[in-house]
């Protein structure tokens, strides 16, 4: 049974990404079979995160919402661009990066119910195990049904008063959509926190489950999304912690 | 009516000598003159066959003139015809009160037969012109009435689209035949998210002739621009108390009622329309029932909103009816809050949707029996090769069932068939 996982943070700047690209990576070296989807289309970016350039996007999420393609046309394996061995495969579906795309999706909008077909044939063509959704931040439509579907959902966040209040936001969403499993994220912890009392206080504060408290880092900030952390540094304490949350999603 | 030039006349005064010599005068030169000698004075007593021309003595007693020269005036019918007043010479002012009050002209005693006939004939013919005039006003207004109809009919036709999708593997068509000039039925078909669906309407606006077909064109236009806006409000609904339900329309078990390709589309022209209508035009008190089709031409699903119309029947090869599509909301622009519902059906290779308007059930023949929906099933269950076919079919049946009787409602039908696997 295949899972959708969906990675939302209310507001930009949380990790959300490369949090995605991350977990995405650790499930695919335990052999899974790993689809990402950007659906920050108005923002994209983790294509940078698997080492895609612009020019190597050759079909992208929106020549499928704009009835060019089909989705799984618009999926590009990024395996080999992560790491030589890694055991499962993982698959990319860019947004793109055109100015006059990202200009387009803005005037005209599009079908959002051709995200949800498209999510369930790209479980079926690629045979994927899991499906993770690089969400836009904030809520919108997109960003609603993603919520929806998922089989789980990561919210991240930065241990901050706006993200503090933004993050109740997403929570009680979940919690109206029914999602079966929600799981928080908080990230850039600075090193100076006690990270089980933040664990402690954020449970509490949204009576969720807290996957992981992950403390700042100069390795992943020095990386600057060059490549995926979890990869590059397989036994730094982030990664432990990274494989932790990998773990608790395919509960 | 002047009749040769020589019309009838109605003196209107007592039994005074002088009058009848005037009677006579006029008879004499060939004119009708009839006489009213006596109360009440009421215009009322000629009103059923009105004179072409009044002639009113002043002096006539218990005879108020003003009164009755308003009384004249203010009658429909006889607001036209003319009025020569007979006066005493110094009764000015009864005169000129009375040609205030749209008396034509006056003679004053003694009254001479020749400027009697002489105005007579003067005002006879000004009363042909007016008669004339208002009869080619009235005829011009006929015609104009006529043309606008005929405008109104181009654009109408306007309203419905002039070619239907045709996607590959797929026949669609439509028959359109209106009762009057202007119809309050219409249907429409055209593509949706980037051609991934066909998205088709048929509709009847519970009404007829003009004021249906305004109606009409108001609920094409909101439901197609409606049906091209992307966006869904329903979604807000989720920060509300009525969220949407898990379960409904899952796909593999997962997906719940949440859009998938042209649901938002087909949710968004129903139930906007519908807020609409009810919000900018309730005190119309006009609704239309309404059937809206989404379908995916790859796989031959179906997502619809039956909006309170007669259902649809989608009918196997063998001619058997495999469904009928019943509603899943009121009308259009019945309810203000009105919850549609999207329901799901099938339609395999070598089965057709066939849907229309009552106007076909409700077809009368010369005895002023009904078509009913028995004879039109008898005819869905011969299998026809084509969508064309079928509606040719059924449109040679119903011409023939209405022999030597009127047709009293629009007749509407469009027909969605999946080819067989060649």
């Amino acid at each position: 049974m295949s899972k959708i996982i969906s990675v939302h943070s209310f507001r930009g700047g949380t990790g959300k990404s490369n949090t995605t690209a991350n977990l995405a990576t650790l499930l695919a070296c335990d052999g899974r079979r790993v689809g990402v989807v950007d659906t920050d289309i108005s923002s994209p970016g983790i294509h940078v995160l698997f080492g895609l350039e612009e020019n190597d996007i050759k079909a992208s999420l929106n020549d499928y919402l704009w009835g060019q393609c089909e989705i799984e046309a618009a999926a590009q394996e990024v395996t080999s661009r992560v790491g030589a061995a890694i055991k499962g495969r993982i698959f990319l579906v860019p947004s793109s990066m055109k100015p006059g795309d990202i200009a387009r999706v803005l005037r005209e909008g599009y079908d959002v119910g051709l995200l949800n077909d498209g999510y369930e044939r790209l479980i079926d063509e690629l045979k994927l195990d899991v499906l993770m959704i690089d969400t836009h931040p904030g809520l919108n439509e997109e960003t609603l049904l993603s919520i929806a579907i998922s089989d789980a959902l990561v919210i991240i966040m930065r241990p901050d008063s706006q993200d503090y209040q933004g993050t109740a936001v997403t929570v009680e969403v979940a919690r109206k959509l029914d999602v079966p499993r929600t799981l928080l994220v908080v990230n850039k912890v600075p090193n100076s926190f006690d990270t089980a009392e933040v664990k402690a206080r954020v449970e509490k504060t949204y009576k969720c489950e807290v996957a992981g408290v992950l403390p700042h880092s100069d390795e992943m900030m020095t990386l600057a999304s060059a490549g995926i952390f979890a990869w590059r540094y397989p036994s730094h304490p982030v990664t432990a912690k990274l494989r932790q949350i990998a773990a608790m999603l395919m509960e | 009516m002047v009749e040769n030039g020589k019309g009838r006349l109605l003196v209107v005064g007592g039994n005074q000598p002088y009058l009848k010599s005037l009677s006579h005068h006029l008879e004499e030169a060939g004119y009708r003159a009839a006489q009213m000698e006596e109360s009440p004075w009421t215009p009322e007593r000629f009103k059923s066959e009105p004179p072409d021309m009044l002639l009113l003595d002043l002096r006539t007693p218990d005879l108020n003139p003003a009164r009755f020269v308003a009384q004249v005036r203010a009658d429909e019918g006889l607001r036209d015809t003319p009025i020569v007043l007979l006066a005493a010479a110094d009764d000015l002012t009864g005169v000129e009160q009375c040609l205030a009050l749209g008396a034509e002209d006056y003679l004053l005693a003694p009254f001479s037969p020749t400027l009697l006939k002489s105005q007579v004939h003067d005002y006879l013919e000004i009363a042909r012109q007016r008669h004339e005039a208002r009869d080619r006003a009235k005829r011009d207004e006929l015609l104009k009435i006529e043309h606008d109809l005929q405008v109104a009919r181009l654009i109408q036709a306007g309203f419905l689209p002039t070619e239907l999708p045709q996607p590959a593997g797929w026949e669609i068509a439509a028959r359109f035949q209106p009762a009057r000039e202007v119809a309050g039925d219409f249907y429409d078909a055209f593509t949706l998210s980037q051609n991934r669906r066909i998205g088709f309407v048929i509709a009847d606006v519970v009404d007829k002739g003009v004021p249906a077909a305004l109606f009409m064109a108001l609920v094409r236009s909101l439901t197609r621009a409606f049906a091209r806006q992307n966006y869904s409000l329903s979604w807000a609904d989720v920060l509300e108390e009525n969220r949407p339900q898990r379960g409904g329309a899952s796909h593999k078990g997962r997906g719940h009622a949440v859009p998938s390709t042209g649901t938002n589309a087909l949710k968004n022209a129903v139930q906007l329309t519908n807020s609409y209508i009810t919000d900018n035009h309730g005190e119309m008190n006009m609704f239309a029932t309404l059937f809206f089709g989404m379908l995916d031409p790859s796989n031959g699903q179906l997502a619809y909103i039956n909006a309170g119309h007669n259902p649809p029947f989608i009918i196997r090869p063998d001619g058997m009816v495999k469904a009928a599509l019943k509603g899943t909301g009121p009308a259009v622009g019945m309810f203000p809050a009105a919850d549609f519902r999207i329901e799901y059906a099938q339609i395999d290779p070598g089965e057709v949707l066939y849907a229309y308007t009552d106007g076909v059930t409700e077809v009368r023949d010369a005895a002023r029996g009904f078509f009913t929906e028995k004879r039109l099933l008898t005819i869905l269950n011969r299998p026809a090769d084509s969508a064309a076919a079928l509606l040719d079919h059924i449109e040679g049946a119903l011409q023939q069932f209405m022999t030597g009787a009127v047709q009293f409602d629009d007749i509407t039908m469009i027909a969605v068939r999946r080819m067989r696997a060649s």
